[in-house]
């Protein structure tokens, strides 16, 4: 479930000595990153919930299981709802950053 | 991948591990004066054999990846030594000399191995906590 950092310098700098043209090329490359980079960020963060939305019903079964007494595993079902509680608040963080900067790219006046 | 929940998992091998200790060891309380078992003869004091089991490490790079191990139980062993006599010819399991052997649990012992496991259990739940700390830390960064 890791996220990792975003490779690649991200050429909306333009640098001395390159025209126009050159500048808008290199940002069309930057906006496909899904095809330049391999793993786009729609497909990380569908990881990461699907991963949360596996050890939820893994949690859910657990404690199911316990109060039925079909077990008595109190530390696997307990570690299964923190678990299960660790990744729904990590990905609630990442969609809020997410939501973030999309605000702020909303509220940028062009 | 070695992260927070592979920490969590190993913690839980050491919880279960113990938890098994403790059962082998509420056993042997239990049948500290048990003179019959099915298999004929008094109780004998039986204890876990714990084996270090290495972690999935698919993909894992790290030197510490691959030493990271859980822990469980390879089987269940037999302690064999040899139980007290006691002379007492009226009992029912006494030999033909009027000795009766006793199970070769030693009570106190039971009870040192008994704090031991307690500790460690609760040692394997404080690096729980402390693993589900820094997880909570970690998601503070953000905001």
């Amino acid at each position: 479930m890791a996220i990792g950092p975003i490779e690649g310098n991200l050429p909306l700098m333009q640098p001395k000595g390159t025209t126009d043209a050159d500048f808008v090329a290199r940002l069309k490359e930057t906006q496909t990153p899904g095809q330049t980079q391999g793993v786009s960020f729609e497909d990380v963060i569908g990881q990461a919930i699907l991963n949360t939305n596996q050890r939820i019903h893994a949690a859910t079964e657990a404690g199911q299981a316990f109060a039925a007494g079909k077990t008595d595993d109190i530390h696997g079902t307990m570690l299964a709802m923190s678990e299960a509680d660790i990744s729904l608040r990590f990905v609630g963080n990442v969609k809020n950053k997410v939501v973030d900067a999309f605000y702020e790219l909303w509220r940028m006046s062009i | 991948m070695l992260g927070t929940f592979s920490a969590l998992e190993v913690s839980a091998s050491g919880l279960a591990a113990e938890r098994i200790r403790m059962n082998t060891i509420a056993s042997n309380l239990a049948n500290a004066r048990t003179t019959k078992t099915e298999a004929g003869g008094p109780y004998k004091r039986i204890d876990p054999l714990f084996e270090s089991k290495l972690l999935d490490s698919q993909g894992i790079e790290s030197q510490a990846g691959r030493a990271v191990s859980s822990v469980h139980v390879a089987r269940i062993v037999t302690d064999e030594r040899p139980g007290q006599m006691v002379y007492d010819p009226g009992h029912p399991d006494a030999n033909a000399q009027g000795y009766v052997e006793y199970p070769n649990v030693n009570v106190v012992e039971e009870m040192v191995n008994m704090i031991s496991a307690s500790r460690a259990y609760e040692a394997g739940v404080s690096a729980i906590d402390s693993i589900k700390q820094m997880a909570t830390s970690a998601l503070r960064i953000g905001r």
